[in-house]
């Protein structure tokens, strides 16, 4: 899979719906979920920098993965933004 | 915003094609994707309607070999040229490290050309990006035209409409024959590519 376009396309994505979010009168959607045939894709935000994608197919459920994405986004986040700070201070 | 992975030894930069609706910027994207072989390139992606008009943006990423052990790749976008997508604009405008301004040399254009200028200025301004300061090529597309009856402008007119200030580097090209493609390419990555070293030189990392 080309994850780089896979990368550009999501970042549009979250683009275009940060704008429907704005018609909404919603700050933002923090996640994303796109269901097909065979594969799914969940979108989770994590602070203002990063998207976490999630690939899934039927042997698993939304419910579980939005459960077990929730737990990492916290964890990332706290990681990503310890990063960030670092980075500043350089 | 330039991405640097030190532990792949990679450095992805960002570099837009701007200008007017219909001046080349999706041609110039499709023309490189076909004479690049697949082992360099990326997917082209492309969000647009069926009137084949940029919708959204146009993707491709290529690899361009390597610096003092440092991968470097550069994914190149198009913005939608039609004056109505300015919103869209800013946002793939977001985190440019270099910019291709793709000039329409028809006369009918002329106007365009110059709104369209002024139009990246001042989006580049609100993300905080100084068109004096980022590497910037300009290219005059659509020579081809040349001697046909199809009036166009002159390279001193489209100079001094648009690069009086600006100074930068340009090119004359036929996007649609490969005319003036590559050599666009190679300097705005060459000058992108600079750029983005010279930032992280400085910051004492490479």
């Amino acid at each position: 899979m080309d994850v780089i376009a896979l990368s550009a396309l999501t970042a549009a994505n979250f683009g275009a719906t940060s704008e429907i979010a704005r018609l909404l009168g919603e700050d933002e959607f923090a996640l994303l979920f796109h269901k097909g045939k065979n594969e799914n894709v969940h979108f989770s935000k994590i602070g203002s920098e990063f998207i976490m994608v999630t690939l899934f197919d039927d042997r698993t459920t939304l419910g579980l993965v939005r459960l077990r994405t929730e737990k990492v986004v916290h964890e990332l986040r706290e990681t990503f933004a310890e990063i960030m700070e670092r980075n500043k201070g350089e | 915003m330039a991405f640097i992975n030190f532990s792949s030894g990679e450095i992805q930069c960002k570099i837009i094609y701007y200008g007017p609706g219909l001046g080349g910027k999706t041609t110039n994207l499709r023309y490189i994707y076909d004479s690049t072989n697949d082992h360099i390139r990326g997917q082209l992606v492309s969000i647009d309607t069926k009137g084949d008009r940029t919708l959204f943006f146009d993707f491709l990423s290529l690899d361009l070999g390597k610096i003092r052990d440092y991968k470097i790749r550069v994914q190149l976008y198009t913005v939608p040229g039609q004056v109505h997508y300015d919103a869209t604009r800013k946002l793939v405008l977001r985190g440019a490290d270099g910019i291709v301004f793709v000039a329409d040399s028809m006369r009918v254009q002329r106007e365009k050309n110059i709104e369209s200028l002024e139009n990246m200025a001042i989006n580049l301004k609100e993300k905080g990006l100084d068109i004096t300061k980022i590497p910037v090529v300009l290219q005059y597309n659509k020579r081809d035209l040349e001697g046909s009856n199809i009036p166009i402008l002159t390279i001193e007119e489209i100079q001094r409409d648009l690069n009086a200030h600006l100074n930068a580097p340009f090119f004359t090209a036929s996007a649609l024959k490969g005319d003036g493609v590559f050599e666009t390419l190679r300097e705005i990555s060459k000058l992108t590519v600079r750029d983005v070293s010279r930032k992280v030189l400085s910051k004492g990392k490479m």
